[in-house]
């Protein structure tokens, strides 16, 4: 909106020219919603203890988190409007993956938000059944997945619908263009072509693992926001490679037009999740539920479906993704062999257990996010 | 055991139980402090890297 402001005074004062530079409003970005969550989340941490949506803890996890019982939580919400205020102000409207990612973000965070609701205001300890919400789940990440497939591919929207048009009429059976392959790291020329149902497959499985990788990961205070606030600037930095054509053409990228204003996507996140982290540092004031976990995962992985950055999201994420496999290992061994390989899952449970204070594993997992996000954005370079 | 010793050893031990909980509140409410630091510090660095781009 702001954008397109500062275009119509732009043509009587030039120096309004600055706000199409993708780096300003970037900056920008982070700082209004750093602000607005400012504002908005006291107000909102005393309406939710006022309406008295506090967390219930899990009497079979470590003794140490019953006195988190009470704290209020849904604070995601906090993180969704600084969020999409910001990109609404911020980012360019007619910019057909800025509503991508932020449909995928309100439409998870819909899902999150219903069983929260359940869970904590209806006091009902199942919420959403597991089935239901991967359901939802599904059928969000499937409509991004086949949207994203053919828009990658296409530098308009009427390409995309011609191309979505041939793919219709040649019996689901079209070939996509080299961009919608899958970019493997540290190699310039080494792609997988996926085709158009290995596009939908890989990108769904992103989109929604990613989300659901986030939620297992938020367990304890600042956990699971300051490795997504690291990761979404890492994709921001993508997502400008990605949208400059001399800067991708140089770095064996993938040019994706249009790419460029998720950079102003993900300086909202960042700037949204460090807001939230002031509250939500230990001792945590407020938790963000999975209404701002699934949502924020989602969007972390429509990002890196859209720069062609899955397997690097794997490995700046790798916090969610071993997070995820210690709660899938530890499932698996117990059914088939009655034995557990951690001493609780999800992992950061089971160094708590094994003597470490709960601030020592959210900083020890961020220092290793850090280094993870580091070794990603060395594929920018190394190839 | 005298009644004074006993007395002694339980006002010792509630004292000793009132002292961790101030220790502990002082460092949670620390942790606290320094993250939100932190925070302050990586604003002021996105800042500062935004003066490469905004002259």
């Amino acid at each position: 909106m702001l954008l397109a402001l500062a275009n119509w005074i732009a043509a009587d004062v030039r120096a309004f020219n600055v706000f199409t530079y993708i780096t300003l409003r970037s900056v920008l970005a982070t700082m209004t919603a750093l602000v607005i969550s400012f504002v908005i989340g006291p107000r909102m941490i005393r309406k939710l203890t006022e309406y008295k949506i506090g967390q219930s803890v899990r009497d079979d996890g470590p003794q140490t988190h019953l006195i988190k019982a009470g704290t209020p939580t849904m604070g995601g919400a906090l993180i969704l409007v600084s969020i999409i205020v910001t990109t609404l102000l911020w980012a360019d409207l007619r910019n057909r993956f800025v509503w991508v990612v932020l449909l995928v973000t309100l439409g998870f965070g819909t899902v999150g938000w219903i069983d929260d609701y359940r869970k904590v205001v209806q006091r009902n300890p199942k919420g959403l059944s597991a089935g239901k919400k991967l359901v939802l789940q599904s059928l969000i990440g499937l409509v991004a997945a086949i949207y994203l497939a053919f828009s990658v591919s296409a530098p308009s929207t009427s390409q995309f619908l011609q191309l979505f048009q041939a793919w219709l009429a040649s019996g689901l059976s079209v070939d996509l263009s080299p961009k919608a392959d899958l970019i493997v790291p540290f190699f310039k020329t080494v792609s997988y072509p996926l085709g158009v149902w290995g596009f939908i497959i890989l990108s769904y499985c992103v989109i929604v693992g990613s989300s659901n990788a986030v939620n297992l990961t938020d367990g304890l205070d600042g956990l699971a926001i300051m490795p997504t606030v690291m990761v979404g600037a890492a994709l921001g930095l993508f997502a400008y490679v990605a949208g400059r054509a001399d800067f991708s053409t140089y770095l064996f990228m993938p040019h994706i037009p249009g790419a460029g204003e998720l950079t102003v996507v993900c300086a909202a996140i960042a700037g949204a999740g460090l807001g939230f982290l002031w509250f939500n540092a230990y001792p945590a004031e407020v938790f963000m539920g999975d209404v701002g976990a699934l949502a924020l995962g989602a969007a972390l992985g429509a990002i890196a479906v859209i720069v062609r950055q899955e397997i690097v999201l794997f490995i700046m994420g790798g916090v969610f993704v071993v997070e995820t496999l210690s709660v899938m290992i530890q499932v698996a061994s117990f059914k088939l062999t009655g034995k557990r390989v951690f001493r609780m899952a999800p992992i950061h449970h089971h160094y708590e257990l094994k003597g470490w204070k709960e601030n020592q594993v959210v900083v020890r997992f961020w220092i290793i996010t850090m280094l993870l996000v580091l070794f990603g954005l060395s594929t920018l370079k190394l190839r | 055991m005298t009644l004074a010793n006993h007395n002694l050893i339980w006002v010792k031990a509630n004292l000793r139980n009132a002292q961790v909980k101030a220790a502990d509140a002082a460092g949670r409410s620390q942790n606290q402090k320094v993250v939100r630091f932190w925070i302050i510090t990586m604003l002021l660095v996105l800042f500062g890297l935004s003066t490469l781009k905004l002259r």
